[in-house]
């Protein structure tokens, strides 16, 4: 019977070797795919909530609305919902309208499950009550929380 | 039964082991350099945001009695370029009124995070609260900022290379 050559049994464990290295080397880089997937995701959700809730005007103000609580969860999308109906009438009533935009994100923080970002807006507001456009600058920290694969808002407040 | 290989089947069998070889220690260079460029600018990311937390109050603060002092402290937390534009912003804009109204100005960050980063460079939002005091008004008055900091990896330290109030 004939038997194989060292240099080719040293090829195959070569091989099988490389194969056994590149295993944590293709978790990590999937690992760290996932944390970048989940970093973009993040931030998006939290620019859009954002945008949406310093772009207000009487005549859009439902569509709006709806869209800001759809990207809600938890405790913080039941306050949205005790809160929804004063602030849809005082934006209605004052014919409030504010035109928003966002200068920047970033990430504070990033687990599997948590994120919190920053978001730096402005918005130009004015309403029956005032006489002249206002220029507003917000600081905003939103908390979000990944519901299976899509990252929702758990909490949001004024940097202060 | 399985026929015992012969040497033409083994020579075969050698050059697609090679090739097998040469194409999974490529694979792995490659998945390994990606992987370790992206932990790197995780870990750049964090480490240019504590930089940030400590070098933007103790470049944005100063009092009416050591601005020379302060300048030159907070010029070793620049990179060389945004130090010579900083001075020249400094000696024009923020000097002669610090100066005339004897102004002091604090600065303390609430909070930072990660805009984008790389091994070499990050950019970071830093809210900071500024408390401005001049000898008429001691009590002083407070502010919310938000900046854009930029920094790069310098010298084995990361520098603060452009400061932007948003």
């Amino acid at each position: 019977m004939r038997t194989i050559r060292l240099s080719t049994a040293l090829l195959l464990v070569a091989v099988v070797t490389i194969g056994l290295v590149s295993i944590p080397q293709w978790q990590n880089l999937h690992a760290a795919k996932v944390r970048a997937d989940d970093r973009a995701a993040a931030r998006t959700v939290a620019e859009l909530e954002v945008k949406d809730l310093t772009t207000l005007s009487p005549a859009t103000l439902d569509p709006t609305l709806k869209r800001l609580k759809k990207r809600l969860t938890g405790t913080f999308a039941r306050q949205f919902d005790a809160f929804y109906a004063t602030f849809a009438s005082v934006v209605s009533q004052q014919k409030v309208t504010s035109r928003g935009s966002v200068q920047s994100v970033a990430l504070a923080s990033l687990t599997e499950r948590k994120a919190v970002a920053l978001v730096a807006a402005r918005a130009v507001v004015s309403s029956t009550e005032t006489k002249r456009d206002l220029h507003r600058a917000y600081r905003f920290e939103v908390t979000l929380t990944k519901r299976g694969d899509v990252w929702l808002i758990s909490g949001m407040r004024f940097v202060s | 039964m399985i026929a015992a290989p012969t040497a033409r089947h083994e020579r075969v069998a050698r050059r697609v082991l090679v090739l097998l070889a040469v194409a999974a220690l490529v694979a792995l260079l490659i998945v390994w350099r990606q992987a370790h460029g992206a932990a790197a600018a995780e870990r750049a990311g964090e480490a240019a945001t504590k930089v940030a937390r400590t070098s933007v109050p103790a470049i944005l603060s100063y009092t009416d009695s050591s601005l020379s002092a302060q300048l030159a402290s907070g010029r070793r937390l620049m990179t060389p370029a945004y130090a010579k534009r900083y001075e020249s912003m400094v000696k024009s804009r923020v000097w002669p009124r610090a100066r005339k109204y004897g102004v002091a100005n604090q600065v303390g960050v609430v909070t930072a995070g990660i805009v984008r980063s790389t091994s070499e460079s990050a950019v970071i939002l830093v809210f900071a609260n500024q408390t401005t005091r001049t000898k008429e008004k001691p009590d002083g008055l407070t502010q919310g900022t938000r900046l854009e900091v930029t920094l790069r990896f310098r010298d084995d330290r990361w520098l603060v290379d452009d400061i932007r109030p948003l």
